[in-house]
This record gives C-alpha cells, sequence and structure tokens, in this order.
C-alpha cells in the first residue's frame, strides 16, 4: 500500500510537495544511500590501509583527498577547462535547439523537413565524429564545444519539437477566437506546455555535456579533466587521476542540481515534468 | 498525434482528406532528403572546386571512393567494436534485470542502493575508462567491463519502475488466487515492466556502441574507434569519414534493431507515436 501510494504521489501533488514530504522522511530516504556510502568509503580506507588493495590498483581514499590540497592548483586549472567547455556547449546547444523547434513550429514544411534527423539523431553518435572535427578546428577548445554543443542540441531540439505540438487543441481554438498571431500562440500556450519537455531534455543535456566534454578532450586537447585523467594515468600518478575523476563526478551532479533547482522555481510550468521524464 | 488534430477541429472524412493525407506522406518521405541534398552538393563543390582544402575535408565522392578502397580493413575493426559493444549490452541489461528483481523484493537493498543507482545514471562513468585501462590492459576486456556498466544503470532503474507500475487490479487479483511470489513475478510483474525495459534497451544500444568506440580510442590495437583515430592521426581524411560514418550506421542498426524487437514484442503499443 504505502509503496502504491509513493508511485502516486509525485504525479498528483507535483514535485513541490514531493520534495517537502521527502524532507519529512529524511531518516528514510536519505540516510541509507549516505550511510552505504560512507560505510563503503570507511571499507576501502582500512582495505588499503591493511594493503588488501595495493596502492598501485585503488589508491587509498586519504591520498586522493590529498591531491586536493597539494595538487589543487592544477586540478582547479584543468576543471576550469572542462567546465568552460561543457558549460559553453550546454547553453550553445541547449538555445540554438530552442531556437530552431520554435522556428519550426511555424512551418510545417519545415518540421516535415527536420525531424526525421531529429528523430535519427537519437541514435547517432555524434562524439565519435570527434577526430573529424579536431581536424577540421585544430586542437583545443574550440573543437570541444562544437562537439559538446551538437551532442546537446539534437535531445532538446526533439524533446522541444514534441512538447511544442502538446498543447490541447482547446486553446488553439481560444486563441484562434481571439485572432491570436502566431507568435502570441506560441508565447501564451505552446512555450509554457513544452516547458516539462524541456527540462527533461535538459537534465539529460546536463550530464551529456560533462560526458562528451570529458572524451573528447582525451584526444582533442591538451587540458581539461578527460585530459587529466589520461595523462596522470600514463604516467601512473593514480591519485591525482582519481581526484580528477571525482573531481568530474562532482561537477557533473553539480550542473544537474542546477537543473533540478530550476525545474522547482519554474515548477508551476513543470509539474509534470516527471510524467514526461523518459 | 497529426498536426491536423491540434491546429484544427476534427473534420468527417472527405475525399479530400484522403487526397490530402496520401499528399502528406509522400511530403514526408519526400521533404527529409531535400536538406541532405542541398548540404552534399554545396559540399561537394566546396571541396571539388578547392574552396576548402582537401587536407581539412573530404568531398563526398573521395568518402565514396575510401569505401571501396578500405572497407575491408573497416568491416574487419567493426566486427572488433561491435562484439565489445553487444557482449557489454547482453551482461550489463542481464545485470540490471536481475538486480532489478531482487531490490524489488528487497526494501532495505531499494532504499539504500537505488538512490546512488539513480545518481550514478548522471556521473560520467566513461571518465574511469583510462582506470580499466591500467587494470585489465588494452584488450577487449576492459571495453566490455565499461559498456556493461553504461547498459547496466538505465536497465536497472527502468526495470523497477516496470515491476512496480503492476496494475493494483491483477496485484489483488492474484492475491485472491494465492500466487507465489515467483507466479506473480513471471504472470504480472515482468511483463508489465516490458515497455520500461525497452526504454532502457534503446538508451543502452546506442550507449554501449559509443562507449566501445570511445574506449578503444585510448590504447588498443583494433576496433573501429582505434581505426578513426589511426586515420585521424594519420591524416587520411576521406578514411576518417568513412570510418566514422560506418560508425553511425552500426550504432543506428544496433537501435533500428531494438526498436524492430519492441514493435515484435510489445504491439499492443503500436499506436504511440514517432518511435
Amino acid at each position: 500500500m504505502s509503496e502504491m501510494r509513493a508511485a502516486i504521489q509525485p504525479i498528483r501533488n507535483g514535485p513541490i510537495s514531493t520534495f517537502v514530504a521527502g524532507a519529512g522522511h529524511l531518516e528514510r530516504s536519505v540516510l541509507p544511500p549516505v550511510l552505504f556510502l560512507a560505510l563503503l568509503v570507511a571499507g576501502w580506507a582500512a582495505a588499503s590501509a591493511n594493503g588488501l588493495i595495493p596502492a598501485y590498483v585503488l589508491p587509498a581514499p586519504g591520498a586522493i583527498a590529498g591531491i586536493f590540497l597539494t595538487k589543487g592548483d592544477a586540478l582547479l586549472r584543468h576543471a576550469g577547462a572542462t567546465a568552460t567547455e561543457a558549460l559553453s556547449g550546454f547553453v550553445i546547444g541547449n538555445v540554438a535547439a530552442i531556437l530552431a523547434a520554435c522556428l519550426l513550429s511555424f512551418s510545417q514544411t519545415l518540421k516535415e523537413m527536420f525531424y526525421p534527423y531529429a528523430l535519427a539523431s537519437r541514435a547517432i553518435p555524434i562524439i565519435v565524429f570527434t577526430p573529424v572535427v579536431v581536424v577540421l578546428l585544430g586542437r583545443g577548445i574550440p573543437p570541444i564545444i562544437a562537439i559538446v554543443s551538437f551532442s546537446v542540441y539534437f535531445p532538446t531540439f526533439l524533446n522541444m519539437i514534441r512538447g511544442l505540438k502538446a498543447a490541447d487543441a482547446d486553446f488553439y481554438e481560444m486563441l484562434h477566437s481571439y485572432s491570436a498571431t502566431p507568435l502570441q500562440r506560441l508565447c501564451i500556450i505552446e512555450f509554457p506546455v513544452a516547458m516539462p519537455y524541456l527540462f527533461a531534455a535538459l537534465k539529460v543535456s546536463a550530464s551529456a555535456s560533462f560526458i562528451s566534454a570529458l572524451v573528447s578532450e582525451w584526444i582533442g586537447a591538451n587540458q581539461g579533466l578527460g585530459y587529466l585523467v589520461v595523462v596522470s594515468g600514463q604516467y601512473f600518478r593514480l591519485p591525482l587521476m582519481w581526484a580528477a575523476i571525482f573531481c568530474a563526478a562532482a561537477m557533473t551532479l553539480t550542473l544537474l542540481g542546477l537543473v533540478h533547482l530550476a525545474e522547482h522555481l519554474f515548477g508551476r510550468y513543470t509539474a509534470h515534468a516527471r510524467e514526461v521524464g523518459q | 498525434m497529426s498536426e491536423a488534430a491540434t491546429h484544427q477541429p476534427p473534420r468527417l472524412l472527405s475525399v479530400d482528406a484522403l487526397k490530402r493525407s496520401f499528399g502528406g506522406r509522400a511530403r514526408r518521405t519526400i521533404l527529409p532528403f531535400l536538406p541532405l541534398a542541398v548540404i552534399l552538393a554545396l559540399w561537394q563543390y566546396a571541396t571539388a572546386s578547392g574552396k576548402i582544402s582537401n587536407l581539412v575535408l573530404a568531398s563526398p565522392t573521395a568518402i565514396i571512393a575510401a569505401f571501396a578502397g578500405s572497407g575491408g580493413e573497416i568491416v574487419s575493426n567493426m566486427t572488433v567494436t561491435l562484439f565489445e559493444a553487444l557482449a557489454g549490452f547482453v551482461i550489463g541489461n542481464s545485470l540490471g534485470l536481475v538486480i532489478a528483481v531482487v531490490f524489488v523484493h528487497s526494501s532495505i537493498a531499494r532504499r539504500t542502493i537505488y538512490p546512488i543507482a539513480i545518481a550514478a545514471e548522471a556521473v560520467p562513468f566513461i571518465a574511469i575508462i583510462p582506470v580499466l585501462m591500467l587494470w585489465l590492459g588494452n584488450g577487449v576486456e576492459p571495453k566490455i567491463v565499461i559498456t556493461s556498466f553504461i547498459a547496466y544503470f538505465p536497465m536497472l532503474v527502468n526495470a523497477m519502475r516496470g515491476l512496480r507500475a503492476v496494475d493494483s487490479d491483477v496485484s489483488e487479483l492474484l492475491y485472491s488466487l494465492s500466487a507465489s511470489r515467483a507466479q506473480k513475478l513471471m504472470l504480472v510483474q515482468l511483463p508489465a515492466a516490458i515497455p520500461f525495459m525497452f526504454n532502457a534497451l534503446k538508451l543502452s544500444a546506442c550507449g554501449t556502441v559509443v562507449t566501445a568506440l570511445v574506449a578503444e580510442w585510448l590504447a588498443s590495437d583494433r576496433g573501429l574507434g582505434y581505426l578513426i583515430v589511426l586515420y585521424g592521426t594519420r591524416y587520411e581524411i576521406p578514411q576518417l569519414w568513412a570510418a566514422a560514418i560506418t560508425a553511425m550506421a552500426m550504432s543506428l542498426a544496433v537501435y533500428g534493431l531494438v526498436v524492430i524487437a519492441e514493435r515484435r514484442l510489445t504491439p499492443w503499443r503500436r499506436q504511440s507515436p514517432a518511435g
């Protein structure tokens, strides 16, 4: 019964009230995973201290934490490069996708022309074209921003096209009877209705932008956390390598958290984002 | 949902409407080829006339010639990558499904690990590939480990959602027939989870192929990803494009097979739009 209630609640009450309800059940919902993680790290530390895990396989958590103090400036510099690439790509790709989808919402012909590409793009590994883009734009930050923008662009474009035509026919009839312009139609009904679709795409692209940036740095750059992971691995500086990995994970989760926060702030429009989800 | 339904009130079926819908289908097939044709024509013009150097961008005809010349090499390396991707796809998805079944039956395991699994979906696990290379060498093993990892989390999360999405009436019916847990699982929960599982399979179909490809960038001596980087460093631009296009086609093919399997196995969802 409680399971059923938990499943129904988010749909009925929307994200904000679930959020509040979640805070009420703090010890039930937050404590177990946190305890589990703490146990995992403690076990890892103990095993490393007793020599059960050789340092060349996995350094002790203390050694990795130490890197943040001793090599903090280098980590910060590489993290800055990765953040620049991922965030620029995130913004460029998403803004371009939203504008393109809005533009296509005015023209049926254009939509029919480009929609199949948006559909197919779900299965196209854009990142595989990194070597091609590096040849076109040279090594460094620009090709990586291009790759990140492209891999962010398509999911948002697809979701926005779907979202912009998700409005009820009744709304269209009402605006038609007020003789609204297409632009008014877009701003007043289509865009607000598309918000849940937009946020579902933003959540996907938040982590996708960092993943694309990290991976394209492997072959397309000589700075950034992805580059740092590969190089420190080649020189067997394992604590530095793991510190870079944790740093990358933390940045990804931060961006994802910001998107979730924005979704809560826009709660009025995004109340059903969870249902649209996948 | 058709466009007509959103913009205009529904009207009776007429000869006009029929004509329009056939016209619509032809338009929908032909129109998408227009931008492709324009781009290809511009591309061919810019490269053949020397406006863009052949060292930077290969012309479409040169890429086709590269397929003819290096096709054997590309295909033999493609099978390596395909094997890594499919092995990870099978291992990761099976593991995800099994763990999901365990989680559905154990609330402690679920409350402890499920939030971490959801967070883990967002973590760039791909960043640990260099670590796996140190542990497992530069053969196919680290690639299979990471592709399994990539397939595992979407399946875990989606299968759990699916296994719990059982209609409560059906649950009550099984309870009143005093069905065992195993019967409930086989007869109700797993069938209910199939659409959710296909969401995960579609995600991981491309995910595993991409991951296998990029894992080969770092350290390997065969595979399509390796070949792409090799052509790049050798500045064999037409071959580079041919290999990248092959990778794209491979990813589309794997995804397409999953979509076909979904249509076969969940015929009741066929009316839903845009697969």
